[in-house]
């Protein structure tokens, strides 16, 4: 079973919104402090990929990342954790999801796939639709807000979050999923001897360029502007002597203000 | 005439409270277009004059209603070829779905088939010398992003809640038309449901409660969400969490607020050790007040509220439960 796992980089989405700034003319976020991560999500979908490869005792895990040619960050923690393969696809200026979807479409056309698993959302533009936009293209189905999938008998078995609960679902192959974060997806840590392993290890470099052979992805949407919304509360804090009487306090002010 | 769809995925059950704000989003900008307000309902068994009144008196000027046993569940991979096709046919100028599981499995699906772009999670829309711009927050809601769609029919996801339903009123009239043309196709269907478990969340829905109790990483454990509970049960309250306490395996994903998570717009929201990530907000964006409790009086959650008490909440909790019962016998 060969899986394949799209794993983007990003400015750390975690950062506070005060510490937030952008760049009006390049209408992308500045880097200041954040570090760059994988998104989060994808880390979940790279953990659904092992576990995948671990429960049927065989297969192939290769991640794969578009991005400037330095961006390699997300990959070497792949093979960290033991990814078998890893490529890089250099592409050059602004890579929103829709040129991201046709840029991988693209490679995965030169790698052998029987289960493609993307990130419910990329945790920078939030858009949520390159997995369901690859599916499309290739033509296979796509199954959505996955916490955790197994391979069996030629199919795919997937637990999919649901409002109150979660579908058991199968899907034949080749198919795309979409992963979402659950308690039992969190990426495991990788072992120090493996973490320095993954950086002596090849990581195939393509091009964006050649992959498309000419022809440019036309995304049909443009940013026009980004911006930072101002948002003003004033918060009141609760002072006191001790916590008692802060909690005694917070209680007659809701009571005040008719919150309860 | 030009117009702007929205397409109401109802599946075996009826039109849901959040259609309607779609609806209401659906006709200001059609109002500002100057086109008129479709809607496609989408489904089995569905009684299309009853509910198609229903769409009418809330702003639609026409309902289009396919009805079809194979549209039972909400199956991205059925419902893309039907809404390709309605489209095709209707011809709109602008597509909406609810940013829901639902829409966003469909609409990036959609797009491709149509050839054409669209924008999730759109909050408003202005239209600029005829020009539609969708407003969208990105980056976790640290920033906005105004966008337009370069080809049509443009394609946008709207954020439940974001939108008002209109006022309902029985006087509106339209037309509703059953779709009998449209072909659906029992071999699309590709992925099978074996099981469907519901995962018991105690007390009220949270989408439904008026006040809100949510504990976040700093809640410390599963068991600790008891203190939460038992504040809830006091005030009549729903509990929710935030991604880091869903993660940890305390609470169930059902219970997740945020931009991933539920959205929801109580009057009363308390955020108990929840650091106030943008991501998390973003689910709690339409409630009026928020109360926060955390042990970091730099956390980011202050910014956001309109009480705060820097202190650790296993001392605070009890308290305060106790000090509310008493006030509120008076
Ligand atoms: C694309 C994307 C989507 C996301 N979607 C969501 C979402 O839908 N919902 C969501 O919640 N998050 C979401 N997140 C994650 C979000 O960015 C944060 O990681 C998350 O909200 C943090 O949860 P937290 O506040 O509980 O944990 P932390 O950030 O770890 O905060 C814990 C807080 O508890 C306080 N604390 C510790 N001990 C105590 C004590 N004894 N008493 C009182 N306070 C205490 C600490 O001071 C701290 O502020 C998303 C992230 C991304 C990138
Ligand atoms: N540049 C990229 N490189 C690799 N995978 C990507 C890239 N952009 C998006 N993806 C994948 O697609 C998912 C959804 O992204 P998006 O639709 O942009 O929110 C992400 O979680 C990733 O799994």
């Amino acid at each position: 079973m060969n899986i394949v796992v799209c794993l983007k980089q990003i400015l750390d989405p975690e950062i506070p919104a005060q510490d937030f700034r952008i760049d009006q003319e390049r209408k992308e976020p500045t880097q200041g402090n954040a570090s760059l991560v994988i998104s989060p999500f994808d880390e979940n979908a790279l953990e659904v990929a092992l576990q995948m490869r671990e429960r049927a005792g065989e297969g192939r895990v290769t991640a794969i990342s578009i991005g400037s040619s330095s961006g390699t960050l997300a990959l070497r923690k792949a093979l960290a954790v033991k990814a078998d393969q890893a490529v890089h696809v250099a592409a050059e200026g602004t890579i929103n999801s829709f040129t991201a979807a046709a840029i991988l479409g693209a490679a995965l056309k030169k790698l052998e796939f029987d289960v493609v698993l993307c990130g419910r959302q990329a945790g920078d533009w939030d858009f949520g639709v390159v997995g369901p936009l690859l599916a499309e293209s290739l033509g296979i189905p796509c199954v959505p807000f996955v916490t955790e999938a197994s391979y069996a008998g030629g199919a795919i078995q997937a637990k999919r979050q649901t409002l109150d609960g979660y579908d058991l679902v199968k899907a034949p192959l080749p198919v795309v999923l979409t992963v979402t974060n659950a308690s039992t997806n969190n990426l495991r840590y990788p072992k120090v001897k493996d973490v320095m392993m993954a950086d002596r290890k090849e990581i195939l470099a393509w091009e964006a360029a050649t992959l498309l052979g000419g022809e440019s992805p036309d995304a049909s949407i443009e940013v026009r502007d980004l911006f930072i919304p101002v948002h003003k509360v004033e918060c009141e804090l609760i002072e006191g002597d001790n916590a008692t009487e802060k909690a005694l306090k917070l209680a007659r002010r809701m009571r005040e203000l008719k919150l309860v | 005439m030009s117009s702007v769809l929205a397409f109401c995925l109802a599946g075996q059950g009826g039109v849901g409270r959040n259609y309607l704000g779609l609806l209401g989003g659906a006709s200001r900008i059609a109002t500002a277009l100057g086109s008129e307000t479709h809607a496609a309902l989408l489904g089995s068994d569905i009684d299309a004059q009853g509910a198609g009144q229903e769409l009418l008196a809330y702003g639609a000027d026409r309902v289009f209603c396919v009805n079809n046993p194979l549209l039972q569940e909400v199956d991205s991979d059925v419902y893309v070829r039907v809404a390709e096709q309605v489209c095709r046919k209707l011809q709109p100028r602008l597509v909406l779905f609810l940013c829901d599981d639902d829409g966003r499995a469909l609409a990036p699906r959609l797009a491709w088939r149509l050839g054409t772009g669209l924008t999730t999670d759109c909050t408003a829309f202005d239209v600029e010398d005829g020009v539609i711009v969708a407003l969208k927050p990105v980056f976790g809601g640290k920033a906005l992003a105004r966008v337009v769609c370069k080809s049509q029919p443009g394609i946008a996801t709207v954020r439940v809640r974001s939108m008002e339903a209109l006022a309902r009123d029985e006087a509106r009239s339209g037309e509703i038309t059953v779709l009998d043309d449209i072909a659906v196709d029992a071999s699309w269907k590709k992925v099978e449901v074996l099981d469907r478990v519901k995962e018991e969340v105690k007390g009220i829905r949270l989408e439904d409660a008026e006040v809100v109790v949510s504990g976040g990483r700093g809640i410390g454990g599963a068991e600790e969400f008891a203190a939460l509970h038992d504040l809830a049960r006091k005030l009549g309250a729903g509990v929710g969490a935030s991604r880091a306490a869903v993660d940890e395996g305390w609470v169930p994903a059902g219970m997740q607020v945020g931009l991933t998570g539920k959205m929801i717009g109580p009057s009363v929201y308390i955020a108990v050790g929840i650091s106030g990530a943008s991501q998390h907000i973003a689910g709690v964006s339409n409630a009026k007040n928020i109360i926060a409790i955390n042990s970091d009086p730099d956390a980011p959650i202050f910014r956001y509220a309109r009480l705060g008490v820097a202190e650790d909440y296993r001392t605070i909790l009890p308290a305060l439960g106790k000090a509310l019962e008493e006030l509120m016998k008076d």
